[in-house]
């Protein structure tokens, strides 16, 4: 990519990620405790790499650590978006973190406890009553939304598995699947028995002729 | 001796060596109110960016000695002086005392103080003690210095070693369809705006000469590499009109 368009892209997300952290009055003092430290993420593939530098309780967006970042979170665009999202409520295992990993959990936790104050700064440009009245609106359906997707996502599950039968349900899924393991793991354990047994017959001298 | 042995360029006029330093300090003297929003309208503000860029490559972090030299107005400095933090220091260097003066009191005027110093030098001979600086910048400066190869000798023995310096510079664009649109523009809007803005259409003419007269791309590098300093590479911004060099002081 151009350095220019890098550049800008750099600008744009790092007033952003301000713009919205100083939603929340309760995010300055985690960043100033950081102050200095710096955070790589690396988008691979593309190979892209992000260093994100906290200085003056703001974050600052280059393009490049150069090897000076104190923790390097690695994986697809995909999952770390899943990583460093709310809905994420441990390391994912397609997730590589090198370095510095309480800076890493601490930037999470972060993220995930942030709550900008939308209702304040759209009342700077609607006044508070519009400001008000859309932040309750939009409360209600972000609510309406995250139970529909709950409800979905329940209805769903238990159409392809009680009712279709396309697939079995959990508890049948684990018990099939576990059931024969303890007769396989002796059966495994048997096997190198004899495995070693023979090994220790054709190192004995043969004593046949 | 050769007569033209004492003779440089100052824009596409060839004036004599010891001369350059008072016309190039004279173009600054009479810009130097202007020079920002001179360099947002003609860059169209993309020299905020190509700025920007440096800073990233820069490397620099807290408790960093910074030198910016041709600071200017002090748009580097500026973000050094965040960067370094109290720990560090940050030296804005500039030849011409009027672009030192207006740097100085904007910086000032911006609650900027404590880890900056400010510093009237040729770059040329830096008047700075060996292996010094972590970081060197020097942006849209290096094509005013009379003797590029002894300002690069000059700053990479002040520059530590592992330590960069960075060239901002106008360059040469890389698409000759390209390269005559932007001669056009430099030759008839830039001349115009400083008519219309600064009321000083020549010092703008000398801008644009200035920056024909400047080694290209791979020259600059060369003359890094001669300099001393290893790793050279540079970095076209929009189309070559703008390079960023970077060299590591071994």
């Amino acid at each position: 990519m151009d350095p220019v368009a890098r550049s800008a892209l750099h600008l744009a997300l790092e007033r952003l990620f301000n713009k919205v952290l100083a939603l929340d009055p309760a995010s300055a003092p985690r960043l100033h405790q950081w102050d200095g430290k710096m955070l790589g993420l690396c988008l691979q593939p593309p190979g892209l790499e992000l260093a994100l530098l906290f200085l003056d309780s703001q974050i600052r967006v280059f393009s490049q650590s150069d090897g000076q970042s104190d923790a390097l979170v690695t994986g697809t665009p995909l999952a770390l978006l899943r990583f460093l999202t709310p809905a994420a409520s441990a390391p994912a295992a397609d997730i590589q973190v090198t370095g510095d990993q309480q800076l890493v959990e601490e930037f999470r936790q972060l993220l995930q406890e942030l709550e900008p104050d939308w209702e304040a700064e759209l009342a700077q440009h609607l006044g508070d009553v519009i400001a008000h009245e859309a932040g309750r609106r939009l409360r209600q359906g972000f609510r309406w939304g995250q139970q529909t997707h709950r409800t979905l996502l329940a209805n769903l599950a238990e159409y392809v598995t009680e009712e279709s039968r396309l697939l079995p349900p959990r508890a049948e899924l684990e018990a099939r699947l576990l059931e024969p393991l303890p007769q396989l793991e002796e059966s495994l354990d048997e096997l190198e028995q004899r495995i070693q047994q023979l090994e220790r017959r054709l190192r004995q001298p043969s004593t046949s002729h | 001796m050769d007569k033209n042995q004492n003779m440089t360029h100052f824009g596409y006029r060839q004036v004599p060596t010891e001369q350059k330093v008072q016309h190039v300090a004279k173009v600054f003297h009479s810009v130097a109110s202007r020079y920002d929003l001179m360099n947002d309208l003609m860059s169209m503000g993309i020299h905020r960016i190509w700025k920007r860029f440096t800073i990233e490559m820069s490397g620099v972090r807290k408790g960093h000695r910074v030198l910016d030299i041709a600071g200017g107005t002090g748009d580097l400095t500026m973000q050094f002086s965040r960067l370094v933090g109290e720990t560090g220091t940050v030296v804005l260097a500039d030849i011409n005392e009027s672009m030192l003066k207006v740097g100085r009191d904007r910086l000032i005027d911006r609650g900027f103080g404590s880890n900056i110093e400010y510093v009237q030098a040729n770059a040329e001979c830096l008047p700075f003690p060996d292996n010094y600086f972590d970081c060197i910048t020097i942006a849209f400066g290096l094509r005013n210095v009379t003797h590029k190869d002894k300002a690069l000798a000059s700053m990479a023995r002040v520059l530590k070693p592992g330590g960069r310096l960075l060239v901002l510079e106008f360059s040469k664009p890389d698409n000759p369809v390209f390269s005559k649109v932007y001669d056009a523009y430099s030759f008839t809007a830039l001349p115009l705006m400083g008519t219309l803005i600064a009321g000083d259409s020549e010092s703008y003419r000398y801008l644009a000469e200035s920056i024909r007269m400047h080694p290209d791309q791979e020259t600059l590098k060369g003359m890094m590499e001669d300099a001393g300093l290893v790793r050279c590479k540079y970095y076209n911004m929009t189309g070559g009109i703008v390079a960023l060099h970077m060299g590591i002081k071994a």
